[in-house]
This record gives structure tokens, sequence and C-alpha cells, in this order.
């Protein structure tokens, strides 16, 4: 998985746990916001554990921030 | 104390992005809040669900202000701006202000979440900057306007995590203390640029920009503070074509001999590379979309001021009432803390984002730019610039969230207001605002961690809140110009990565004189009471 599909993940997950921590606390179904808190929590350990596994390196993030910064690179140069 | 110092380590101690390092601090939140604070889990999940409803806010400005950026970005409507500029004026001292400080603070205004320093670090660099200057001087330049910058997202954000009894007094007295780094601003980047010289050259436009810049915020903080800065500084933007044509901006400089900050063999007229193409689009057109929002704004704030529908529209999600075993109550909510999509300002930025883009592709910007230039898709730049930083958010809200819920928040606070008498807690709010955003790179992350503790402290000790609160929001805004992962950003833009320390020596001074400077106004302005 690319670093930015990784990201998108954990704060799909982050959010994912809103409803069910919402529904699951106000009706009083534990299932519900049990499953809503180990998204919230899962949500969290998927950059921290990508952080060990990922093989994306430093000098890419440096790359990046310079193709953000000049915003493109010239066609025919 | 744990889940800051746990952010401190990480962030700080081992270098971790505020995105990694956030949920963390939130793990650790929670595992105080059940383990000492006697908290039980269904506690914890709600709080820890508050604080991702209230990232909605925010999240809810900062897609829609990067989709604007990048709507413009992608057309070519930022090159269009710089060449705009620069077509301005010969006098190199003049160009180096406007794009360090005036330029850095409009996209502040707009964008914000480090697109300032991205954007503005190569622009000097292409004006002959050195690269350690380039980075230095929009992080300073860009500062002040952190606060009420990004459509106000910090503002809007604080007021998600504390309830404050005068939001008005808040914003003005926040205002007045972000006058300070943004005057010291231009003159410390006049500095940087050819020392003291170059101060007796700039003086005059200095005072005059930043009458504008922080005379304007503070004035319009009344009115709106959503708009505050982004007025201000689009006001300050257009200003500076007649300033251009006043003669001691418009010829190149000669009384300034040295010039620290500027490549050799630079003759000081601040020609930008002739291998540059020309821009697809003209200043007005690259301004549209900004336009439109502004427009759409105001238009938008006339209608709730006549107190129609759209404020009443308004969507939360259920909580019911907790306890922790140490008696800490939270009520229930239904809605807890309503989102109105129709008054709130992301929908103004999706509308002149859209409309940008609509206007951009009939006129075939965008294709004009493909034939020229390989470019980031927009959905692309979006996500990749978007995506770290809503998750930092989610997690610093959580994090703030599950320790205002537990209960620890008010021992945190209760705790400093005992060691500290309560004029050197006035003198020293600023810093923990700026150790905020040192430790997570964000006013709006600073003032979601530690504004709930200020309001408390300055409860406790008989303080002013809407002062202290000031300081924090003041002390966060400089603290992003010192944070390492900002410095970091600029450094990448610049491609002179591993510098971080000599960019730091060249901030730090102006950082630590504002923060002594916001200190002693802190106290002043402490017993006083404008509205």
């Amino acid at each position: 998985m690319s670093k930015v599909q990784i990201q998108g993940l954990a704060f799909v997950l982050l959010m994912a746990s809103l409803p069910l921590i919402s529904i699951g606390a106000t009706a009083g179904v534990g299932f519900l916001w049990g499953t809503g808190l180990v998204l919230l929590a899962l949500g969290g350990l998927v950059l921290a554990i990508a952080r060990y596994t990922s093989s994306i390196s430093g000098e890419d993030k440096g790359r990046k921030a310079k193709e953000r910064g000049r915003g493109t690179s010239r066609k025919n140069e | 104390m744990a889940p800051i110092v746990v952010l401190l380590v990480l962030l700080v101690g081992r270098r971790w992005s505020a995105a990694e390092a956030g949920p963390v601090g939130m793990f650790a939140a929670a595992g105080i809040a059940v383990f000492a604070f006697r908290s039980s889990l269904e506690t914890v999940a709600v709080a820890g669900g508050k604080g991702v409803w209230d990232a909605v806010f925010v999240l809810y400005v900062l897609w829609p202000a990067l989709l604007l950026y990048r709507v413009g970005e992608r057309a070519g409507a930022f090159a269009a701006l710089r060449e705009g500029i620069a077509r301005f004026s010969r006098n190199e001292l003049f160009l180096v202000l406007a794009f360090g400080w005036v330029f850095a603070s409009f996209l502040q205004a707009t964008a914000g979440f480090g697109i300032p320093i991205v954007v503005v670090a190569p622009l000097l660099l292409a004006l002959g900057v050195r690269p350690l200057y380039a980075v230095a001087m929009p992080l300073i330049g860009h500062a002040w306007a952190n606060m009420f910058g990004a459509f106000a997202v910090g503002w809007l954000a604080t007021l998600q995590v504390v309830e404050l009894s005068n939001p008005a007094e808040t914003a003005f007295q926040t205002a007045i203390l972000l006058w300070t780094p943004n005057l010291l601003a231009g003159f410390a980047i006049a500095w940087l640029y050819g020392r003291w010289a170059a101060v007796r050259h700039a003086w005059p436009l200095v005072l005059i920009v930043s009458a504008v810049h922080g005379g304007l915020q503070l004035a319009l903080t009344l009115w709106e503070p959503v708009l505050s800065t982004f007025l201000a500084t689009s006001v300050a933007l257009v200003l500076l074509r007649p300033l251009s044509r006043w003669r001691r901006y418009s010829e190149p400089a000669e009384d300034i001999e040295e010039r620290p900050a500027m490549q050799d063999g630079l003759d000081g007229t601040g020609e930008i590379s002739k291998e540059e193409p020309r821009p697809v689009m003209g200043l007005g057109m690259a301004l549209l979309p900004y336009g439109v929002f502004a427009v759409v704004t105001m238009v938008a704030l006339m209608i709730s001021t006549a107190g129609t529908a759209p404020e009443r529209l308004g969507v939360g999600p259920p909580f019911p009432e907790e306890e922790t075993g140490f008696g800490v109550v939270n009520e229930a909510e239904e809605p807890y803390s309503p989102f109105t999509p129709l008054t709130h300002p992301g929908t103004f930025l999706l509308v002149g984002a859209l409309t940008g883009y609509v206007v951009y592709r009939v006129r075939g910007y965008y294709h004009t730019r493909n034939e020229r230039e390989e470019t980031q898709g927009i959905w692309a730049g979006l996500v990749g610039d978007a995506a770290p930083a809503s998750i930092a958010i989610v997690a610093f809200l959580a994090t703030s969230g599950i320790m205002k819920e537990t209960g620890q928040t008010d021992v945190l606070a209760l705790g400093i207001s005992e060691v500290l008498p309560p004029v050197a807690f006035t003198f020293l709010s600023n810093l923990i605002g700026g150790l905020g955003a040192f430790m997570t790179f964000g006013n709006t992350t600073s003032n979601v961690l530690f504004a709930p503790l200020q309001q408390t402290v300055a409860a406790a000790g008989g303080l002013s809140e809407a002062t202290i609160i000031a300081a924090q929001s003041s002390g966060g805004a400089v603290g992003t110009a010192v944070a390492p992962a900002n410095v970091a950003l600029g450094m990448g833009a610049v491609g002179t990565a591993g510098q971080e320390g000599d960019v730091l020596r060249r901030v730090l001074p102006w950082a630590a004189v504002v923060a002594l400077t916001t200190g002693g106004a802190t106290v002043l302005l402490n017993n006083l009471t404008f509205l």
C-alpha cells in the first residue's frame, strides 16, 4: 500500500468510529460502541505500525514537499 | 500531563510526524483515563467520539481550503499571482517583503497548513534568496496569520473545545496580541535581507503593511473573525500595487550594501528567471475563486444576521450522560454540538473552489497548462495534503476530548495554577501555546490541546479568560514558525533537507523577542476589558 492509501485507511477508520460510538452508547448497545472504540484504536494504530513497516523514506517525503512547492515538473527538461 | 509528554517526546525527541504521534497521545490519554481517573471504557469511547465529531468542524474547512488552493495551483493561478506581484517593482527588498511577508500571509489566510512555506520558499529562491533565508522568511512572515488564517480554522476549533464567556472580547484581544508578531515579522525579514540599512529603507513599507494587516484584522474581528485575516491580507496584497509606484520601492535600493540573504552575483533588481513560462492567466482571474468565496460569505453572513433558516438547519450526533469513578459528570446531549453546513465557512470555500474549477476549465487553463507541464491531479494533491493533517486533527481532538471529559485537564490546570503565581502564569501563558504549536506544528492543534487547560487555570487563578486564551492563541501562532515539521517542510521545498537547525537559528531570536513582548502585553491586557 502507498503512504497515501495507508493514511486514507487510517482516516476512514477514525471517522467510522463516530456513528457506532454515538448510536451504541445512546442506545446502550455495548457491541456497537465497543466496535466504534476498536475502530478508533485501529485508526490510530495504522500509522504507528506503518511507520515501522512502510518502505517510504524520508528522501521521498522531501521530494514530495519539493514537488508541492514548485507545483510541477517541466516536460521538456 | 503524560499524554502531552508522550507527544513531546515523539514529535521532538523521536521526530515522528503529527499524524503518527497524535494517535499515540490519544492512547496515552485513554490509558490514564481508565487506570488513573477511574473512567469506564464507555466513557472513554464517548469522549473520543465527541472529539471525532469536533474534528468534523475543522476538517470541513481544511479540505475545501486545500481544494481551493489545488484548483488554482493546477490551473497556474499561483504562477500568475507571482508574476503579477513581481512586475510591480525593481526593488529587491520590496519583492522579498512582498513574497516573504505579504504573499505568505495571504496564503496562510487562504490555505494554511504549511502551504505558505512550501509555495513562498521556492519563489524567494527564484528571486535569488539563499535557501536558508528563503525558508526562514516565510516562516516568520506567515506566523501571525495562523490563528484567524485558513479561514479561522484555529478560532473555530478553539470555540469547539472551550465555551467562552465572551468570544468577541477574546477574538479582539487575540488580534491585539497578534499585531506584535506581524509588525516584528516585517522588520525581521528586512533585517535578514540587509541588516539595519534594509530596516531603515523598509520602515515606511513595514508600518503601512502592518497597519493594514494588524489594524484591519483587529477591526474585522468585531464583525466576523472568520474573514478578518483573509480580508486584511487581501487588502495588503492589493496595496502592493500603489506602494510599488512609490519611487522609494520602485527602483533598486542603492543604500543597502550588505545583503547576507542574497546569493552572490545579483544586482538587487529582483529580476526573475527569464526561463519561466508566461502565466496562463492574469492577476484578476487568479484571484477569482477567492473573490467568489468572499462575496458568498458576506451574502451568507447577511442572511444569517437577519435570523433566517440556515442557522437552524443543524445536525449532530447524540451522546448519553457519562460519569467517572471520581465523580466527573458529562451531561447527555442530543444533539451534541450541532453542525450547520449552510452557515459554515467550509461551504463558502467549496462554492469558491467549484466556481474557480468551472471557470478555469471553460477557459481552457488546465488544458493549456497540461500541454506545457506535467502537473499533479487536483484530487491526488488534495488527498496527499489533507489526509495526514486530518488524522492529526482527529487524534488531537480525541486526545483533548478524553483529557477534558475524564477530568485530566482540570487536574493538570489546577496543578499548574498552584505552582505558578498568577502574574507569572499570565506572562508565560503564550509560551504554553507556543509549546503546543512547536509539538504539533499547528496553531489549531495547539489550541485544541491547551485552550481548555488555559481556560481552567485562568478561572482558578482569577485571571481574564479572554486574555489568557488570546495569549494561548498568539503563542500558538508564533510557535508555528519554529515548529520542526514546518521547518522540515520548507527545507524539503527548496531541496536542502538536513539544515533545519540553521534555519531555526535565524527564526528563534525573532520568536524569543515576540514571546517576551507578548508576555508583557498579556500582563497589561489582563486587567482590561474592551467589549
